[in-house]
């Protein structure tokens, strides 16, 4: 299963991208939402980890590109979040074609896992 | 959307460290579960080298100590030979009644006491009136002239086993160098 990471805090990025190779996931990361962007443009995931709160390109910026472009129902997202973004925001993303869950940090690792298995 | 991109408040902060100690924790266990698997796997995989190792070891002592053996039975028999006996080439030789001999090499060590284990190979061949088990276990003794024997003048007695076992028990008397076997069993065997 191919993930991509996109979060601007790299230990996490580094040290998820450990931890889930060593359950079996093929994990790419990158650290800002432009290239996470081109990324996702660039090659097809089964699965794509998404921080909403980035600076310059938020998450919620590279969403608005990708539904702009026609390209966000290809995806299946799952937003990973330490804001506090209001229920209503993100249930208004949840409504997006293309956006799978919501994971707010701090979250289990067995939780990650058990969201990335139900996409 | 700048509000979310510039969020920086403490909370968040600390939402992130959280996190990361969440991960960092979660990572360390694993990383170490699986190097105990690893030398796990490692140590079974060295064992069975072990094991391999051990096996070879075994077998070539096994070789060696047979093959010392088989060479201690060939020097253990060359004891029995019995030397200087004129043209005869073995150390043993089968005779009859009539002084034919068989010209034979065979050797084995009878512990004093055991019981000597004969096995008649295709008995079946040989005529019914002939009783095998009795040429073997027989103790009766005959007594017949030598001239009829043309062994020597009119007159002079010997003596004549019908039965293995009973030659075998006469011999016996006597002070050998090594055991004379006397109980005898006799068993057919195809």
């Amino acid at each position: 299963m191919k993930i991509l990471i996109i979060d601007d805090n790299q230990s996490i990025t580094d040290m998820l991208q450990k931890y889930l190779r060593i359950k079996g996931f093929e994990v790419s990361t990158v650290n800002n939402g432009r290239n996470g962007l081109a990324a996702i443009q660039k090659q097809k995931f089964d699965s794509v980890l998404l921080d909403l709160s980035m600076p310059d390109f938020s998450g919620i910026d590279l969403i608005e590109t990708l539904e702009k472009d026609g390209q966000l129902g290809n995806q299946r997202i799952i937003l990973f979040t330490a804001s506090s973004i209001s229920n209503e925001i993100i249930n208004s993303l949840l409504k997006k074609e293309g956006i799978h869950s919501c994971l707010r940090k701090p979250v289990n690792l067995s939780e990650i896992i058990q969201t990335l298995s139900l996409v | 959307m700048s509000e979310f991109s510039q969020d920086d408040s403490d909370e968040h902060f600390l939402r992130e460290l959280e996190q990361e100690k969440i991960i960092l924790l979660k990572l360390e266990k694993e990383v170490i579960e699986n190097s105990a698997k690893i030398k796990k796997e490692q140590s079974i995989k060295l064992n069975k080298k072990q094991s391999v190792i051990i096996s070879l070891l075994a077998a070539g002592v096994t070789a060696v100590v047979n093959s010392s053996f088989l060479f201690v039975t060939v020097l253990t028999g060359q004891q029995y030979k019995i030397e200087n006996i004129g043209n005869i080439q073995s150390g043993y030789i089968i005779q009859n009644l009539r002084g034919d001999t068989i010209d034979t090499w065979l050797s084995g060590r009878i512990v004093s006491g055991t019981v000597l284990h004969v096995g008649l190979i295709n008995a079946e061949k040989y005529p019914d009136r002939v009783s095998l088990k009795e040429i073997i276990l027989s103790d009766e003794a005959i007594e017949i002239d030598d001239l009829l024997m043309h062994k020597g003048p009119k007159g002079n007695i010997s003596t004549y086993f019908v039965g293995w076992s009973g030659s075998l028990k006469d011999a016996s008397k006597q002070s050998t160098e090594f055991y004379i076997p006397t109980n005898l069993e006799v068993a057919y065997e195809k």
